[in-house]
């Protein structure tokens, strides 16, 4: 199966094009933080999307009835339908599935009323955000919008590797021949509650977002949403469709270790699950898309465990972090990191790792530091790991 | 004064920590779901007691909390058994 | 037809702890408690867990900050995954996945987490062991970490479409060959926090039942003769005739378990769609009757239906698509005795249905625009 459109809201770009020439650039979205009040913190950068206009994208579902996430689902979910050359009413007469990832899915709603309760007791109500609260929303918000009655919806709260379980979703539902194409990605909008509990573990950096560097020191939350649209990649050729990339498998499993302490073997694990899915050896692929969130704990066992499945340094493929770019977008991060695999795969480049100064020792990988280049890629694998030990990897290849 | 006897009196010359030693150890022992019997004052929490690195910050985050100080993450290296708990509390509080 | 059968079940809920408790007050009135009273600070009457207590369940250990959203999945999960009420456990080696479903996760905690950023002299003077437990893979993660579950593991914000979102997911596992078992189910906790969302969300005269805490799970298993998913000590039972929707046979279920394993039902269907003409009732009824198609059913056939039960006139619309498709079946609907158990709902759906052989049906509708169906062969 293959994608055939991609749609992005990012903090360093809008819609495919602009995505992709941020990649490119190694543009850096980090800016301090205004989606919620940073008094006491004593530093607060993140990596926010200014200037989206909601009115721009929802077309059926009132603006108001919509979180912030939500609103980033459907409107990446419209570009993506857009950009693959199919119409909204073309999508209708297929059975399909919209799947969305996410961590907080409407908890920056949640946190407001959480707030309002706090200060005001019981009787502070405020029944439109209520309402927006339950995740769901995320999922079933893009089918409402582009008026899929036929679909299979789920928003799957995986954390921060829910971008890839939904891709996962879309790519079993295909295999298995329930539907006809899949519309899945991820979605979260930035949430205070998310930045002072990554803070109060020390692992937010003061400075910039630098994974695999020696003087790394913790992630820059961020915000955005992506969604890719998948098809059988017959279908795709018989209507002449531009095909980004070939989804060649996955691999999903869980540490079932630690709350917050990724494992290392079981990493590597998802890692050797996902190419086998795949049908791909590890000396096959060509760029690893990694988890790479910045902190400590999680870069030196990531690398370890892509040294644990591809061998000594020069059989490591080049391994980069668009979380640099991006900050940790929460449960939108894989899929954000999805599309830019495929836009590499399609326009020939590896993004860079930005803000990078000297590799870690302990991350002794080549993470592209601070300039893409121009490659071939033919087989790129996307990490994706989270809280609760949710590992998911994904691997795209070169359209045949 | 309310000292634990089994944690003796801690070593330090600040007169808050010695007031609360009591209560800092149980603040340790609620941290890491461990019987004040089993704590002794250079137990590592990490070794002895099976405290994982996150148990280490949420023990920092309490001691914030309960003493209304603030206390530098490099600190972590420090607080690997209560005689360190101890020595940290005496540098900041009170002062 | 999935390919997929329950072979085990539990629940955690007013009426008690376990499988038993609750076989005993489905099939008896006087056994169900009523709501009682909670107040401080959000008034109310619930139908709350009260014989739950985490640390009481799970011991000390690892507890001190757990809520009873992941308490209440960590403990339902034991008694499925270990012999009982099944021949034997889950085998050494084999794959274990564990699928739950939710509306947002344990809004106590995020409740909470709040509360102390915003009240303390310090925004980030906060617990930081409580972090994971408001994201809402938590209760999931936990189940995983508490026994031993490294197969896929996944959390489904699915509000009341939990259930069947989940058996989906789930049975989609087993014939991908991703998982040879999977937890299926859901968690829903009572708290101030939920009871204040939800009186804004459903205002009281718009009708709406007591909140109910409880969670439930599945164990769902490949039927041993299915050819995609069976493993290979199973394939002496290939029974081609098994695949004869309308086949009844009292003892096909002994000779067909998962591994040698008693199937409680088979997993015949599971179809969902989102209501964008604004229409419950007619986009339930095509799900209903799809499913059956499919299956070579008719609505003659079912005798059973468990209903999601919504708030507000969302319920009479899966009422209405019920009559008009499966006119003849008895309806049970779980909130009768369990309260409003949200996403849990889905799963109790099933569980009240297991005592009945022959076909029956779950039903779905969410206040998101959500409305599904799962069809059951209950043996």
């Amino acid at each position: 199966m293959v994608v055939t459109g991609v749609g992005v809201v990012s903090s360093i770009g809008t819609g495919a094009d602009a995505y992709a020439r941020a990649l490119r650039e190694g543009r850096s979205g980090a800016r301090p933080i205004e989606a919620f009040d940073t008094t006491g913190f004593a530093h607060a950068t993140g990596c926010e999307v200014v200037g989206f206009d909601p009115e721009q994208w929802l077309r059926r579902i009132p603006v108001a009835e919509a979180g912030r996430a939500a609103q980033f689902a459907i409107a990446s979910a419209r570009m993506a339908v857009d950009d693959a050359g199919i119409g909204e009413d073309d999508l209708r007469d297929r059975r399909g599935l919209v799947s969305i990832g996410t961590t907080d899915g409407g908890s920056d709603d949640g946190e407001r009323l959480a707030a309002a309760f706090v200060h005001d007791g019981p009787a502070a109500t405020d029944p439109a955000a209520a309402r927006r609260v339950p995740a769901s929303r995320l999922a079933t918000g893009v089918a409402r919008d582009l008026g899929l009655a036929d679909v299979e919806t789920s928003t799957v709260a995986t954390a921060c590797a829910a971008g890839n379980y939904a891709i996962g979703g879309g790519v079993d539902a295909i295999r298995t021949g329930e539907v006809d194409y899949a519309l899945c990605g991820g979605a979260d909008a930035l949430c205070r509650m998310t930045f002072t509990g990554f803070y109060r573990l020390g692992a937010v950096d003061p400075e910039r977002c630098r994974p695999f560097d020696v003087d790394r020191r913790g992630i820059h939350t961020g915000e955005g949403g992506a969604v890719l649209l998948l098809e059988p990649r017959e279908d795709a050729l018989a209507r002449g469709a531009r095909i980004y990339a070939e989804v060649l498998g996955y691999g999903l499993n869980c540490d079932a270790h630690h709350q917050v302490a990724p494992h290392g073997e079981s990493v590597a694990r998802c890692m050797a699950l996902a190419l086998e899915d795949a049908g791909v050896a590890p000396g096959d692929v060509d760029l690893i898309s990694a988890h790479g969130t910045g902190t400590k704990a999680n870069d030196a066992t990531e690398c370890g465990a892509i040294h644990g499945v591809f061998g000594a340094d020069g059989d490591v493929p080049p391994t980069v972090s668009v979380k640099s770019m991006l900050g940790h977008t929460m449960g939108a991060a894989s899929a954000l990191a999805a599309v830019a695999c495929a836009l590499g795969i399609d326009r020939g480049f590896i993004p860079p790792t930005i803000n990078h100064t000297e590799t870690d020792p302990e991350c002794a990988v080549d993470c592209v530091p601070n300039t893409s280049v121009e490659a071939e890629l033919r087989i790129v694998q996307n990490n994706a790991l989270a809280f609760g030990g949710n590992n998911a990897v994904l691997v795209l290849g070169r359209p045949a | 004064m309310n000292v634990d006897e089994s944690a003796g009196v801690p070593a330090v010359a600040n007169p808050v920590v010695r007031e609360r030693a009591g209560e800092i150890k149980a603040l340790v022992c609620r941290v890491l779901e461990t019987e004040p019997d089993a704590v002794g004052l250079e137990d590592r929490f990490v070794d002895d007691l099976g405290a994982d690195s996150m148990k280490l910050i949420e023990l920092l985050s309490h001691l914030e909390i309960e003493f209304d100080v603030e206390i530098d993450e490099d600190e972590l290296d420090r607080l690997v058994h209560l005689q360190g708990v101890y020595d940290v509390l005496g540098d900041v509080a009170g002062a | 037809m999935t390919g997929a059968v329950i072979t085990a079940w539990s629940a955690i809920s007013a009426c008690g702890i376990g499988a038993a408790a609750h076989r005993a007050a489905y099939g008896d009135p006087a056994r169900r408690p009523p709501p009682t009273p909670v107040g401080d600070p959000v008034p109310g009457e619930a139908h709350v867990a009260a014989d739950f207590d985490v640390t009481e369940a799970l011991g000390p250990k690892g507890t001190s900050s757990m809520d009873r959203c992941s308490g209440i999945a960590v403990a339902v999960a034991a008694e499925p995954l270990t012999a009982g009420q099944r021949a034997h456990a889950v085998p050494e080696g084999s794959v274990t996945g564990v699928v739950l479903g939710t509306t947002s996760g344990s809004a106590q905690t995020q409740l909470d987490f709040t509360r102390e950023s915003l009240t303390r002299s310090k925004p980030y003077r906060v617990n930081p062991a409580l972090m994971p437990f408001a994201l809402m893979n938590s209760a999931a993660g936990q189940t995983a970490i508490w026994h031993g579950l490294t197969g896929p593991n996944t959390t489904i914000a699915g509000g009341r479409m939990s259930g069947l979102s989940t058996l989906r997911y789930g049975a989609r596992l087993l014939a991908t060959g991703r998982a040879d078992a999977v937890l299926c189910g859901a968690v829903e906790e009572y708290g101030p926090a939920r009871q204040w969302l939800a009186d804004q969300r459903t205002p009281a005269a718009a009708g709406r039942r007591p909140l109910g805490e409880g969670g439930a799970v599945l164990l769902l298993e490949p039927a041993a003769d299915d050819p995609l998913a069976a493993s290979g000590d199973g394939a002496h039972h290939q029974d081609a005739h098994h695949r004869d929707a309308h086949h009844q046979d009292a003892n096909h279920h002994d000779a067909n378990g998962a591994g040698g394993r008693t199937p409680l039902a088979e997993l015949l269907g599971v179809d969902t769609r989102v209501d964008v003409d604004d229409d419950p009732a007619a986009a339930l009824d095509a799900c209903i009757r799809r499913t059956l198609d499919r299956a070579g059913l008719t609505g003659g056939d079912v005798g059973a239906v468990a209903v999601s039960g919504p708030p507000g006139p969302l319920a009479g619309a899966e009422r209405d698509a019920v009559a008009r498709t499966a006119a003849r079946a008895d309806v049970r609907d779980p909130g009768e005795i369990l309260g409003d158990t949200g996403a849990a709902a889905g799963p109790f759906q099933v569980t009240l249905l297991l005592d009945r052989p022959g076909v029956a049906l779950v039903t779905a509708v969410d206040e998101d625009g959500t409305v599904g169906c799962g069809l059951l062969r209950v043996y």
